[in-house]
Parts: C-alpha cells; sequence; structure tokens
C-alpha cells in the first residue's frame, strides 16, 4: 500500500501540528521559547523500517514508547540518539540534569515527561483532526539498541505493520537536538487514517 | 462574501481552508510561498490575507511587515501551528488583526472573516 | 497482564488486585472518583500524611490538599478524567501533593517531601470511574544530587583559587628579581660610574645567585602548576635531533672544565616530533644536569633512538650510582639522597620529579637504571604521533663525539 502524495501532505501537516502543540506546552513546563522544524515524514512497511531508521541513525537510543489504542491502534515513540537525549534534558532544565551528557534518574524522569507530552499532543492532534478516540498506556522510558526497538514495537499479531517516520529538530535558545517520532500502526489503522483524511472537515 | 488570499506551504491546510471559505460563498485564492502571497497580495488587494508563519522561502513575519508596509490598511489574519504566547505577541506587535491557532475550526475560520468584514461595512 | 494495563482496565475484580499490591509498595497511591473524591489511598501514602485515613478517604481531594486549587497538579486530575496520563517529573514540578519531607531524608533541606509522580485514568474510553495517582518519594535521590552540585561547584571555587595564587606568585616573585639582575647590569657596565674588577667580580656571584633563585622559583612554580594540572602543552612540530643537540652543546663549556666528558649518539637525519620543546628541553636540562652535577669523572653520554611508536632518550653518567634503596624514591619531590652527600650540590629536590610529570604530560615517561659503583642511566621515552618524516635507521649511524 503506497501514501499517496495528497496523504504525504496531509500526514506532514497533522505531525506539524502536533509538534508545534507539543512545543508549546513545553515552553508553559520549562519557561523558555521553543520552535520546531517542519517535520520530514516517511510512510513504510516495517520492514523497510530498520534500514531506513539504520540511515538515520546510530549507537544507543533513549526512547520514550507510549502504546495507544481505541478506533486506532499501535504504538508511538519519541526516539532519541543517546547524547542528543542528554543534551535535550540538559537544554531544557538549564543543565541542572545530564549535564554530564549522561542520563541518570532525574534526566530519564524529565524525558520520559517531556516523551509524554510530545507523544501526547501528537496522538491528540491525529484524534481531534480525525475525529477517532485513542487513549494511551503510561509512558516508559528506555535506552536500547535500535534493534530493541524494533523488536519491541507493540502492534496487533498477523497483520501488516506499517511507520509513520517524522523527523524534525527542536531549537531553544541555547541550542538545538534532532530527534524522531515513530508511530507504528496496523493496515486497518493506516486505512482508517487514509479515510479520515479524505473525508476531512474541519 | 469576500475576496480571501490563503497563503501556507501546506496543499492540505489550502484544501481545507478554501473549502470552508468557498462554503459560506467567498472568492478564494491561494498562495504558496511567501513571495507568492506578496505577488498575489499586490496584484489582487484582496479584502482579507490569511497567512502561515512558517513557510519555506520567507517568514510570515517579513511576509506580514512587507504586506503592512504596501498598504498599510491591509487586514491580515494569521492562522498558525505556532501556539506559543510569544509567538502570538510577536504577531499583534507586528501589525497582524487576529491570530489563529492550528488546527482551525470552520467555526471559529468563518466567524473570524464575518467579524472582520463586518468592521470594513461599518 | 503488565501493571499499567491493569490500571487501565480496572474493574471490579482487578481493582481488588491493586488495592492490594498498593498496600505493600514503596510507593504513594491514591484513588479518587469522577467528582475527586479520594476513594483510596495506601498504607504508605496514610502513613506520609498527618491527618488520620479515616479523614482522607471519603473526603474532596481538594479539601484534603486546599493547597491544590488551581494548579497545574490539578489540572493533571481533570485531565486523568479525559482520559490523559501525565508524567509529573520531579525536576519540573518539585511534588505532586503537599506532604512533609520524611524527617531521617531530607535533612532540613526541604520543606515538602520532593516528589515524582503520574497520574492516570481509572477505566479507558467513554468508561473512566476516576484517577490514580501513583508517587514516588525522591528526596532522598534529589539531596544527594544536590549535594554533589554542590560540592563541585566548592572544588571549582578552590581550583580557581589555586590558579590565580600561582599566576599572582609567578609575577610577584619574577618582579623584584628581575630588578636586581637589571641593577647589577647596569652597575657592571660602568654607566653609573667606574667599577673595580673586585666590585665586579662580587656583582656577578650577586647576580649569579639571583639566576639561581629565579631558576629554583620557576622549579617551584612548574611543580606546583603541574600538580595542580595547570600546566598548559603547546604542541608543535619539531626536529628531536636539533633539540637535543642543542642541549648538549648547553653543557660544553661545564664539562671542559670538570675534565668530564660529554659524547651524544644521534641519528643523523631529523627526527620530526610532534610535542612542546620547552618542555622537552626543560626534561632534558634537567637530566643532563643532573648527571653532571654527580659525575667527577668519567662521561656523560646521550644516547637517541627511535622505533614506530616512541622515540628514547639516555641519559648514563659514570656517576656513583644510587642503590636500590634510594632509586625508589629519587622521583619523589623534595626528597634529596644522604643529605651529607649531596648538599654541596644545592638545588630544590624538584628538578626529577618535575620533569618526570612534564615526561607525563608529554605522553611518555622517565625511568631509571642504576648500579652502585657503576654509574646511572635515565630513559626518556616519548611516542611518536603520526608518522616519523621518511625511513628512520633504527640503529643510529654515524656517531658524533663531543670534546
Amino acid at each position: 500500500m503506497t501514501v499517496s502524495r495528497v496523504d504525504h501532505d496531509a500526514l506532514t501537516e497533522l505531525f506539524n501540528i502536533g509538534l508545534h502543540k507539543a512545543a508549546a506546552a513545553l515552553s508553559e513546563l520549562t519557561g523558555q521559547r521553543i520552535l520546531v522544524d517542519l517535520p520530514r515524514l516517511w510512510v513504510c512497511p516495517i520492514a523497510e523500517t530498520h534500514a531506513r531508521l539504520r540511515d538515520l541513525m546510530e549507537g544507543e537510543l533513549a526512547t520514550v514508547h507510549q502504546v495507544f489504542m481505541g478506533s486506532m491502534t499501535g504504538d508511538a515513540v519519541l526516539v532519541l540518539e543517546y547524547e542528543n537525549a542528554s543534551r535535550l534534558a540538559a537544554l531544557l532544565t538549564h543543565g541542572d540534569v545530564a549535564s554530564d551528557g549522561r542520563l541518570d534518574q532525574s534526566a530519564r524522569e524529565v524525558l520520559a515527561e517531556v516523551g509524554n507530552v510530545i507523544l501526547s499532543s501528537c496522538l491528540s492532534a491525529f484524534g481531534d483532526m480525525l475525529h477517532v478516540a485513542v487513549s494511551f498506556s503510561v509512558p516508559r522510558i528506555h535506552v536500547e539498541s535500535l534493534e530493541g526497538l524494533l523488536r519491541s514495537l507493540k502492534v496487533e499479531k498477523d497483520e501488516m505493520h506499517y511507520t509513520l517516520l517524522a523527523a524534525t529538530r527542536f531549537r531553544l535558545t541555547e541550542g538545538e537536538v534532532g530527534g524522531y517520532l515513530l508511530i507504528a500502526v496496523g493496515i486497518a489503522s493506516l486505512e482508517l487514517i487514509s479515510k479520515a483524511l479524505a473525508e476531512h472537515e474541519p | 462574501m469576500a475576496s480571501i488570499i490563503i497563503a501556507d506551504d501546506s496543499a492540505f491546510t489550502r484544501r481545507t481552508h478554501r473549502r470552508i471559505l468557498e462554503s459560506d460563498g467567498h472568492v478564494v485564492l491561494e498562495a504558496a510561498s511567501g513571495m507568492a502571497a506578496l505577488e498575489s497580495f499586490a496584484v489582487n488587494r484582496p479584502d482579507l490575507l490569511l497567512l502561515d508563519l512558517t513557510m519555506e522561502d520567507m517568514s510570515g513575519l517579513d511576509v506580514l511587515t512587507r504586506v503592512l508596509e504596501m498598504d498599510s490598511t491591509a487586514r491580515v489574519v494569521v492562522i498558525s501551528a505556532d501556539v506559543q504566547r510569544s509567538t502570538a505577541q510577536l504577531v499583534a506587535d507586528a501589525g497582524a488583526l487576529r491570530f489563529l491557532g492550528k488546527p482551525v475550526t470552520s467555526e471559529t475560520l468563518l466567524g473570524t472573516v464575518r467579524e472582520l468584514l463586518s468592521e470594513i461595512a461599518s | 497482564m503488565s501493571r499499567d494495563e491493569l490500571l487501565l482496565s480496572a474493574d471490579g475484580e482487578s481493582l481488588t488486585v491493586l488495592h492490594e499490591l498498593a498496600q505493600v509498595l514503596e510507593l504513594g497511591v491514591l484513588t479518587v472518583d469522577r467528582s475527586l473524591t479520594i476513594t483510596s489511598c495506601n498504607r504508605w501514602l496514610a502513613a506520609a500524611m498527618p491527618q488520620a485515613r479515616s479523614s482522607i478517604v471519603g473526603q474532596p481531594l481538594l479539601t484534603v490538599f486546599p493547597e491544590l486549587r488551581g494548579s497545574a497538579a490539578e489540572q493533571a486530575f481533570h485531565g486523568a478524567l479525559a482520559g490523559a496520563t501525565t508524567v509529573w517529573a520531579h525536576r519540573f514540578h518539585r511534588y505532586l501533593l503537599p506532604l512533609p519531607p520524611r524527617p531521617t531524608v531530607s535533612e532540613g533541606r526541604f520543606d515538602r517531601m520532593q516528589q515524582s509522580a503520574h497520574v492516570m485514568p481509572l477505566g479507558r474510553g467513554g468508561a473512566i470511574e476516576g484517577v490514580v495517582v501513583i508517587i514516588q518519594d525522591v528526596t532522598e535521590r534529589v539531596t544527594r544530587e544536590e549535594q554533589l552540585r554542590e560540592a563541585l561547584a566548592q572544588a571549582e571555587v578552590a581550583s580557581q583559587a589555586k590558579s590565580d595564587f600561582l599566576a599572582a606568585m609567578s609575577h610577584e616573585l619574577r618582579t623584584p628579581l628581575g630588578a636586581i639582575i637589571g641593577y647589577m647590569d647596569l652597575l657592571e657596565s660602568d654607566m653609573v660610574g667606574p667599577v673595580a674588577p673586585l666590585q665586579k667580580q662580587y656583582l656577578g656571584r650577586v647576580k649569579s645567585a639571583a639566576r639561581h633563585l629565579i631558576h629554583i622559583i620557576e622549579e617551584i612554580l612548574t611543580f606546583s602548576r603541574v600538580e595542580a594540572g595547570k600546566e598548559p602543552i603547546a604542541l608543535e612540530a619539531v626536529d628531536g635531533v636539533a633539540l637535543v643537540q642543542s642541549v648538549v652543546e648547553l653543557f660544553e663549556p661545564q664539562a671542559a672544565t670538570k675534565r668530564v666528558g660529554l659524547h651524544a649518539t644521534l641519528p643523523s637525519a631529523p627526527v620530526m616530533l610532534f610535542t612542546d620543546p620547552t618542555k622537552l628541553r626543560q626534561i632534558l636540562i634537567n637530566v643532563i644536569g643532573n648527571a653532571m652535577k654527580f659525575t667527577d669523572a668519567g662521561s656523560v653520554r646521550v644516547a637517541m633512538s627511535c622505533d614506530a611508536e616512541r622515540v628514547s632518550f639516555g641519559i648514563t653518567d659514570t656517576g656513583p650510582g644510587i642503590s636500590h634503596d634510594d632509586v625508589g624514591r629519587i622521583f619523589d619531590p623534595f626528597t634529596q639522597l644522604d643529605q651529607s652527600l649531596t648538599r654541596p650540590k644545592g638545588g630544590t629536590g624538584l628538578g626529577l620529579p618535575v620533569s618526570r610529570k612534564l615526561a607525563h604530560l608529554l605522553g611518555g615517561d622517565l625511568l631509571v637504571h642504576s648500579v652502585v659503583g657503576v654509574g646511572t642511566t635515565f630513559t626518556l621515552w616519548l611516542p611518536i604521533v603520526g608518522d616519523p618524516t621518511g625511513a628512520l635507521p633504527t640503529a643510529p649511524t654515524g656517531a658524533q663525539a663531543i670534546a
């Protein structure tokens, strides 16, 4: 199943809105001005995802997972390379955590909250725009390898799995960090999204 | 019934907002970039300009400033995904009449347009 | 079922299991219903609260915790009723529920228990029955983190104070000595009036003593700087052979006066090193000078050789040698072996320790091998960074004897 150009553009805009909402929430939380870049989007079957991700990132990854269910089901993940994760945590807390580049307990808590805000904002942007209801699980933070991440993606068995992968940068006054949002869904959910986009009435 | 330019580099957004505005009887022109928005404004002198802030070729704030230089009575509504408070302030200071956060509902969009058009009439 | 799935699909039976679990956790668990009335509170949390459990369960949340009214925490509860999960990181919020700190833990640093928490809906989708809150007491961890930060800040201040002191000392000590030598030069030059030969001789000795004092001060300051880790290194490409040669030539007059042989065996082609030449000179001057000082008869030989990874400088003398017991202390600062023997030689006892530290700074080492009654060999080796230029002979050809 390929995604049409209209769908691609529409999905990009959905992620864009979700990420900006997240930036506004993070801005309230941290008291800093935060800008996000227009995301680059890829939609691909899960088999291709591994190769795509390997091109984009390397080394240990810090990930925040949030499983969602309802009319759409899947796994949403914020993925950051380890160094970027510690830099993001340090930037958002003015160096109070992770200033030595390591993700200790405090830094992980910060990232879990940040990840929760970002993932929830994006998923609810999807939900609102497409008139689908979703509820989320408790977000979990892991430090893992790319293989570990892909193995852990929870999508219903016996279905073709797809991932929506969005790449963006978070820009703060004292620095910027690149990161990825990965939403893994089954084919049923992907078709639902496509249908909802075509019928989209705000 | 008014002439309105929609300036946004997302085709999805332009299509969505066009549908809403045309359903209320307005005439809609699209601009997919900052430069296109300025050209279209200069040529068409619309009643209203709906402007996105983050476009690839120019910042929406630049477009806003230049449009007002061209015509100080220009009516510009900024519609943007960037919903931070500081942004809304910047936009207001630069001379926009309204700031709407994405996603915009059809009620909000039509309501804002009607409000601003009735201000012209009176 | 994982624990969070348990929480999300809380029907009557699983709620019972949840309550059982909650009683034994070292975490606070609180549940409220849709009207934000407290429906349960686990043992840990009840113990952390001043009120009795009976005046908590069944009471409105905002009556038990009036501080929550209008706060971001209250919003989190309403968010959960709408289906959202909130992660409440300590760094952003400090605490969720205002509770007194546990006395043994915070040492008076905080007036509230420091917490991280999760605020989650009970139930799912259209059937959300209430909110469950899980609170972790992170006061101990946060206290330790703050203490560590404070210690680091203090260490930084101390380190800065040391730097400032060394810089000031350097300047304060050199200035008057510079003046002393300067005025001596003026006097010696007859510019302020004629000076008799004997007077010139005395002036010469004063100057010599002043220069010696400067040398000692330099040594002490270098040693302090290296100890404090504040000695900067300036790396550049330099020909090792030429450098050694120039240092050896410095000692020719002294060798001639003492009637001690001074020989250098060096490679015939240049050996490019990427190192700090000033420090390399300093080390060589120290070690060769030391050999010259302790050798009254015989010779001092300087040999330079290199392989693919290292360049080595060997300085061999025919002095009295160092015993097994003493050889271990030779690089200890301020230790001079057997005061009676060395007292006439002078010095601070810092030359060799400083040289070794400088060698380490340059990525190498200074080693000693000695036989009593035969002599001593000091070996300085440095890493060759990158390729040496051209093909180098491993055995030097064309020994050059000096004097």
